[in-house]
């Protein structure tokens, strides 16, 4: 068994999938281009392919991981050139690395991720103006998040911001427009989503925004470790 | 330049499932609008995942877009979410492909699957910023087409669509898109009417608006004058005759989110005879013609490493009834034994042989088994030419028990003539003896049966065309009287709103002044009528009223065979006569048999349009005399 790493993108159309539609479109990418692809054993026989992470509807990537299992060792420029001839449009295959097959899985090692997050605003606003409230927010040691669960009868639970935003967000003014870049570190605990920054920024700082009109876009995704953000190719 | 039309991400991802208005899905096909000659938009009135199941909307796009000279494009009916975004917006229905607003393409066509779709075909007009009737629209207006079942009782819709194509397409679209071409070429003589009167003198087109009703002083229906010198009496639908080398698609679009049927699709061959009377594609496919095992295995097998599909349908009106399926089905298990491909049968006939068959398509998972014996006693199974006794569905049940399946599905239908309550109480029965066949079987207290009953509606070109919708109330009735009689929780009983059954037939067997019903209804916001969270009766019933229009009339009354019908002058090649002979048959409780096997019944359709029955057991139909009775 030969294990797979690639790093892929999902944009333009596969922006507005789900992660369990992404996963499918992939999976039929990988089925014509004919790669030997193994899987599970049993009466519904799965591919053996797993993500870093689940992009939900709307959140486009400049870079996604996914390992998969083959049967034999296909070159990876072989593997590139075959999967992005039989890509839909909106994802491509960036770079691929074989990896031990013992190596720790993605979801387990993959822990901070850099967003671009954008949206209109509801007045118009200064790069002084947004600058100012990005350095309180920057500033504030302790920052808390009400998370108010539709699902578990609204349950609320606190999440510390300052956990998981560790480095300084930026952000910049462009017409009617603001766009932030946060990363985003998750922990046992978990993380927090992108729009829910924005939240924090909209109800606690006064960032001129309206709560639900905003996109995230994922610029990357590390193993950070030590302060210092490491490639999945070879951070593990 | 054609204009594209751009939505803001952000508000686009606020939409439930916002991939279905992007495109970009593998084998979707983007052309330059500068480089064709003719730009088609090709509409499917609902929404996406139901749209993009369509398999003849699939074969068009996909056979036009073959062609250099051609764009062809799709558009589906926006979700209320999305279109409320639009026309707040400002954003006009646009196609997935280019996103090129509606109103900039040559032709735009409607396929007519199903009566409670009608609404819908409004409404995109509306978004899409065209005049909704075709009187309205001046030359700058794309050539609005509708084509598919309901285009054989095309009247209802007959003020909005500039030409109605009847049959199949494969061919003659190629004709359509020709001439329209020469027309634009030739600097558009005589205008948009010019090439409706040179279209109009072609098989299987129908300009409605060279045509008016009349009426006699009550009001009754007595045909349609013919207003343009020139336009046919009778329009006679398109055939293909050669269904073995004719156009099918191996690039199939596959789709990015999940859709109702979302697999590889694999026409065994079109037609069916088995002559069911209250069935109208039995009528309207007619006659029966196969494509060939290897062709079929070639197809498969193109189909299935262009698309990347796992699963691949055997589909067609009844597909058990393919005079080779179980070499293909072996051939194709042979085929795919590799690759983790399935087959899959949609439609089971009642006999041991299917189930013979549906064992080995599915080795692995034995989901649950659907037949459909379509009435509760044998006499009405005779009255309605189902061919099939109570003996044949207990062998076929006896089979999928011993081979492991333990849920079946058995699909009636109630409101059809003659029917009485006993035949309802067989419904019952019915359910009754397959679970203790089941039980007795396998010795176990478990099993599930599944009743569906559906509401009948009486179609265009059947032999229950003459006959009435029984009143709401009566079917209501019925409907809970078979409800008392299943008294055990291994039984699951459904049934359907009787109120969406009454629209239904008030368009399939309405004339002109059923337009006018439609366009209150869309004007009060009915939409999506064919979901029922979205059908809203009491708006339906208003939109009668404003109207003037009693449903009634189209619904409910049982016909005399001599009144002149709506839909007299759109022929499927099958004889008026034909049809008086089948409705006094099944008055009668007499079978007819299949003519895919045996004599020809008569029904017309082979010497009118020059095509014959295809079956590669039975041999070609050369030497079997056809006639029109």
């Amino acid at each position: 068994m030969e294990r797979l790493r690639l790093a892929v993108k999902k944009e333009g159309a596969l922006q507005f999938l789900s992660h369990l539609d992404f996963a499918r479109c992939v999976r039929y990418v990988i089925i014509r281009a004919r790669l030997p692809i193994l899987y599970s054993e049993g009466f519904n026989p799965h591919m053996k392919l797993s993500f870093a992470s689940a992009l939900g509807v709307g959140v486009g990537a400049d870079v996604e991981y996914l390992d998969m299992e083959l049967a034999e060792l296909v070159p990876v420029a072989d593997v590139i050139g075959r999967m992005n001839a039989v890509s839909p449009d909106g994802f491509s295959v960036q770079d691929g690395k074989y990896i031990d097959a013992k190596a720790p899985k993605l979801m387990a090692v993959a822990n901070y991720a850099v967003y671009d997050i954008k949206g209109p605003v509801t007045r118009p606003i200064s790069q002084d103006e947004l600058d100012g409230i990005l350095k309180a927010f920057n500033e504030k040691p302790d920052v808390a998040y009400e998370k108010v669960s539709v699902k578990k009868g609204h349950k609320v639970r606190l999440i510390a911001v300052k956990n998981h935003v560790i480095e300084p967000v930026s952000g910049i003014v462009k017409k009617d427009t603001v766009c932030l870049h946060a990363g985003i570190l998750e922990t046992e605990d978990g993380a927090i989503k992108p729009q829910q920054v924005w939240d924090v920024l909209r109800t606690q700082f006064g960032l001129p925004v309206q709560a639900d009109l905003v996109l995230a876009w994922r610029r990357g995704i590390y193993v950070r470790r030590d302060g210092m953000n490491y490639s999945l190719f070879d951070g593990v | 330049m054609s204009r594209t039309v751009v939505i803001d991400p952000v508000l686009l991802s606020k939409v439930s499932k916002p991939a279905r208005y992007v495109g970009g899905e593998w084998n979707s096909v983007v052309k330059n609008h500068e480089d064709v000659k003719l730009t088609v938009a090709y509409c499917f009135p609902d929404v996406y995942e139901v749209a993009m199941s369509h398999l003849g909307l699939r074969i068009l796009y996909a056979l036009l877009n073959e062609r250099k000279d051609v764009a062809a494009e799709r558009v589906y009916a926006p979700w209320p979410d999305m279109e409320e975004l639009m026309r707040s917006k400002g954003y006009p229905l646009f196609s997935l492909e280019t996103r090129t607003p509606v109103i900039d393409f040559d032709f735009v066509g409607f396929t007519l699957q199903y009566e409670m779709s009608f609404t819908n075909i409004l409404n995109m007009l509306d978004l899409a910023g065209i005049p909704l009737f075709s009187r309205d629209r001046g030359e700058d207006m794309p050539l609005v087409v509708a084509g598919g079942p309901c285009a054989y009782n095309a009247e209802p819709l007959a003020d909005y669509i500039d030409l109605f194509c009847l049959g199949e397409s494969e061919e003659s679209v190629q004709l359509l898109a020709d001439t329209i071409i020469a027309w634009k070429e030739a600097g558009k003589p005589g205008g948009k009417k010019g090439l409706l009167k040179q279209l109009a003198g072609q098989q299987g087109n129908y300009v409605p608006a060279f045509y008016g009703p009349r009426y006699d002083e009550d009001g009754q229906y007595q045909g349609l004058t013919i207003l343009e010198e020139g336009a046919p009496a009778q329009i006679e639908k398109c055939v293909v005759s050669d269904v073995e080398h004719v156009y099918f698609p191996t690039k199939p679009i596959v789709p990015n989110i999940d859709i109702v049927h979302n697999r590889a699709v694999l026409e065994l061959f079109r037609g069916c005879s088995r002559g069911c009377r209250f069935c109208q594609a039995g009528m309207l496919y007619r006659p029966v013609r196969e494509k060939s095992p290897q062709r079929l295995v070639q197809l498969a097998k193109d189909i299935i490493k262009n698309s990347g599909y796992n699963e691949i349908s055997l589909m067609s009106l009844s597909s058990a009834d393919y005079s080779c399926l179980p070499e293909l089905v072996d051939q194709l298990l042979d085929a795919f034994k590799d690759q983790k491909v399935s087959v899959s049968l949609p439609s089971l006939r009642i006999d041991s042989f299917s189930i013979d068959i549906a064992k080995k398509v599915q080795q692995v998972r034995k989901s649950g088994l659907t037949l459909a014996p379509e009435a509760g006693t044998q006499r009405l199974r005779d009255v309605i030419n189902k061919g099939v006794t109570e003996e044949n569905l207990m062998q076929a049940c006896e089979n999928a028990f011993k081979n492991g399946w333990s849920t079946v599905k058995l699909y009636f239908m109630m409101g059809l003539p003659t029917e009485t309550d006993e035949d309802l109480a067989g419904i019952a029965d019915l359910a009754y003896k397959v679970l203790n066949l089941y039980r007795q079987i396998t010795h176990k207290n478990n099993g599930k049966v599944t009743v569906s009953v559906s509401s009948f509606v009486p179609k265009s070109h059947t032999a229950f065309q003459w006959f009435g919708q029984l009143p709401i109330e009566e079917i209501q009735r019925k409907q809970q009287y078979i409800k008392s009689l299943i008294r055990d929780k291994h039984i699951s009983y459904h049934y359907h709103d009787a109120k969406t059954g009454r629209m239904e037939a008030a368009f399939a067997r309405g004339d002109r002044r059923m337009g006018r019903v439609l366009y209150e209804a869309w004007k009060l916001g009915c939409k999506f009528d064919g979901w029922t969270e979205l059908f809203d009766y009491e708006k339906w019933m208003q939109a009668f009223r404003n109207a003037g229009v009693n449903p009634d009339y189209y619904a409910a009354r049982t016909r005399p065979t001599e009144e002149v019908l709506p839909w007299d002058h759109l022929s499927n090649g099958a004889s008026k006569a034909f049809l008086k002979r089948e409705w006094q048959k099944a008055l009668d409780g007499s079978l007819t048999h299949d003519c895919r096997h045996l004599s020809c019944t008569g029904c017309g359709v082979c010497p009118s349009l020059g095509v014959h029955v295809k079956d590669y057991k039975e041999g070609d139909s050369h030497g079997k005399i056809t006639f029109s009775c």
